[in-house]
């Protein structure tokens, strides 16, 4: 770092430990710089910050821009070198501000970022466009996680729909599927390309095809767009409603009204979720089951006939045809009598036994079909009780919904009539963004249904495309060069679902593991299909939600970030076809990750902190390290460092940290008016 | 979605010249990450122009 807020001049390089002993701890003092080292990274490589980072504008060390001749800029850098896939990397960015001549600063907004690459050859080369290149090692979605601020936890632990989808996006990007993406829609780009050669060069009939593929092509961009702008809509609509409901809430003629909504409008969702699995229920029941109704005919039929010859006599077999045959070979009867004449009554009497034997198959076919049969008529039992029990809860949901929507407009009703100015006008608003939001949701699933309407046009007219028969061998080739991106295209958007199906599914699976190992209580992590995390827990056989406390948080994103260090790392492993993560090692940065947590959580989470990344760096008061922390965290230290505190103040209390048997300052009376930090080495 | 549970799976059940192509695809891709997607377009095209020569099997 250099002039980097607390920091005066260059840093001495901070170099972060990996192997066995794979943790870094950097001890300060509160003020002292933990928050300034965590955001020079992010700062560095995302020019973002946390939360707890105050006054984000101002980088430049204050004591460099006091020591600067007025109307001189003062420069201030971060630079961090690494490497990833066997290339290093030096990523830097820098801004200035510039001394005006009252002694004041003015900071030029503007940050500059540079990054170079070195691989095999040693070569140093500028790399044009850093910011792809560093989303890919480490996407920015994700950095809360990687750089993980301890007292600031709540955003990334209960994020929004919106957040969750980045999040989702950001840990696929990592894991490797957006190259994936990419190349699907570049195949698909080239693939036009040669659909607009053969179009200039082809038959009548095959140009036609094209052309209204192009023309429906358009239109299918269109509605894209569309939909776009249909979800920004919604989403804006939806922080307007948050808005006029926290306003609401404030109100106090309708702060009770209002928190009786929130709960309602909670209970709605979960309700309309139940009336969604509900429905999905049946249509699975269906599917399944449902073809045993029409078989209760056929089912009754069988029984009858199989009564029949039971009537009959020819069921049970009773005699196995092997016997008769042995008895007519050997020519003598199991009564004595000779065989050996085909005219006599005995010989005519045992073979007539061969025809009634001959039932033994058929009896050997009724046994296992009246096992299948009864398992039929088991079903076409249970199908109805199933159907039975699922029209129950559907009728139970929609009771429910009819119930709150009736509360929901008589607290409409309510407010309205209050003759409050300011919570009528409020509730007008809140019923404009509610009509808006249906009007766009209405418009969102025609626009849906119309795009999967034209993707089917076009697949169809693709097919039709590849069937043409076209007497030019350049025509011919460029049909089969069309039909080859297509299959291109087709297998790696398959690629892509088979991957991250697989990985969210083993994601999952790790979360359970690792929160297990550290968590002291028995709940579940959940990952959800839209990459949630949620605690759950077993009651009485029953799952139900669990309102996670800071400590759970904290140890569910933990489990998170240390899941998807290790996916990486497998993915890497695995000999697949398709371009998974790589198999790099990841950091974790954490500021204060002690700070919220009780003994035995603290005690826990140390325990364990270097088994999820290769590399973690810890920043520490002297309060959050000593005792438990301490105790488990010493073994697996390979570097550490300490951040000594100048303060101006004239009685300023010294503060100091007695490591390995030597004593190191925390914070000392500054030898000039400036206040400063810097970083020594243990 | 695919039927194949592995992506190798999925990936057998192509043509070798499909094969060919999304393999060399993806080692461009992630080759050239922050390449803009017109000049990828043309590289995927030559790759699907060299390994694609004849007009029939």
């Amino acid at each position: 770092m250099h002039n980097f807020r607390q920091f005066y001049g260059t840093t001495p390089r901070v170099e972060f430990s990996s192997g066995e002993k794979n943790t870094t701890v950097i001890h300060a003092s509160n003020g002292g710089g933990k928050t300034a080292i965590l955001n020079a990274l992010t700062w560095a490589l995302y020019e973002k910050h946390s939360a707890g980072f105050s006054f984000p504008k101002q980088i430049v060390n204050k004591r460099a821009i006091r020591q600067a001749a007025n109307g001189d800029s003062v420069e201030a850098y971060v630079e961090i070198h690494f490497d990833h896939d066997y290339v290093n990397y030096v990523v830097k960015r820098s801004c200035e501000c510039i001394k005006s001549s009252d002694g004041g600063s003015t900071a030029i907004n503007h940050t500059e970022l540079t990054m170079l690459s070195s691989d095999a050859d040693g070569d140093w080369k500028t790399i044009r466009s850093p910011r792809p290149i560093i989303e890919k090692i480490l996407p920015q979605d994700l950095h809360g996680y990687f750089f993980f601020d301890g007292e600031r936890i709540e955003k990334i632990v209960s994020p929004d729909r919106k957040a969750t989808d980045n999040l989702a996006k950001a840990t696929k990007m990592l894991l490797g599927v957006e190259t994936l993406v990419r190349a699907e829609r570049h195949i698909k780009d080239a693939k036009k390309v040669f659909e607009e050669e053969l179009r200039n060069i082809g038959e009548a009939g095959t140009k036609d095809l094209l052309d209204e593929k192009k023309q429906l092509e358009t239109r299918s961009d269109e509605i894209e767009t569309r939909l776009n702008e249909l979800t920004a809509n919604i989403e804006g609509e939806e922080e307007r409603k948050n808005t006029i409901s926290s306003q609401l809430r404030e109100l106090k003629e309708a702060k009770v009204l209002q928190a009786r909504r929130d709960n309602l409008i909670e209970d709605q969702k979960k309700r309309q979720k139940s009336a969604k699995q509900n429905l999905e229920m049946q249509k699975n029941l269906i599917s399944r089951k449902a073809y045993t109704l029409f078989l209760g005919d056929a089912s009754s039929k069988f029984t009858a006939l199989l009564e029949k010859l039971e009537k009959k006599g020819e069921l049970p077999a009773g005699i196995k045809l092997n016997f008769v045959d042995d008895l007519l070979n050997k020519k003598r009867c199991i009564c004595g009598s000779s065989l050996s004449d085909p005219k006599s009554e005995t010989f005519k009497s045992v073979v007539g036994w061969k025809e009634r034997a001959g039932l033994a198959d058929v009896e050997a076919q009724a046994i296992r079909m009246q096992g299948e049969i009864r398992v039929i008529n088991s079903e076409i039992g249970s199908f109805g009780d199933q159907m039975h029990e699922i029209q129950i809860k559907q009728k139970s949901d929609r009771e429910e919904l009819a119930d709150i929507e009736n509360e929901l407009d008589e607290i409409r009703g309510t407010l309205n009539e209050s003759g409050q100015q300011e919570v009528v006008k409020l509730e007008k608003r809140l019923e404009e963004a509610e009509a808006n939001i249906k009007d766009y949701t209405r418009e969102q699933a025609i626009s849906e249904n119309e795009a999967q309407g034209i993707d089917l046009k076009i697949i169809d007219i693709e097919k039709q495309v590849a069937k043409q028969k076209l007497k030019n061998s350049r025509q011919r080739l460029l049909q089969r060069r069309i039909e080859a991106a297509a299959d291109s295209a087709a297998l790696v958007n398959d690629l892509r679902s088979i991957m991250e199906k697989g990985m969210r599914l083993s994601l999952a699976e790790r979360i359970k593991k690792l929160f297990s190992k550290i968590s002291v209580t028995p709940y579940i992590p959940e990952l959800t299909d839209e990459y949630e995390l949620k605690l759950t827990e077993r009651a009485g056989g029953a799952k139900a939600l669990v309102a996670a406390s800071t400590g759970e948080s904290q140890i569910l994103s933990f489990s998170f970030i240390g899941s998807i260090v290790e996916e990486a790392k497998e993915w890497a492993k695995k000999q697949t076809v398709i371009p998974g993560p790589s198999g790099s090692q990841y950091p974790i940065v954490m500021d204060s990750p002690f700070g919220s947590l009780d003994k035995s959580n603290r005690r826990k989470i140390a325990e364990h902190l270097n088994i999820l990344a290769d590399q973690v760096i810890l920043l520490l008061t002297k309060t959050q390290w000593e005792g438990v922390v301490q105790t488990a965290i010493t073994p697996k230290i390979g570097k550490e460092y300490v951040i000594n505190y100048n303060s101006p103040k004239e009685e300023v209390t010294e503060e100091k940290i007695e490591i390995n048997g030597n004593n190191y300052n925390l914070v000392q009376q500054s030898p000039d008016t400036y206040e400063y930090s810097t970083i020594q080495q243990v | 979605m695919p039927n194949s549970n592995t992506p190798n799976e999925r990936f057998e059940e192509s043509s070798t010249e499909v094969q060919q192509i999304v393999l060399r695809v993806l080692a461009l891709e992630k080759e050239k990450l922050s390449q803009k997607s017109p000049h990828i377009k043309s590289d995927i095209q030559a790759i699907i122009k060299e390994i694609i020569t004849q007009d029939e099997d």
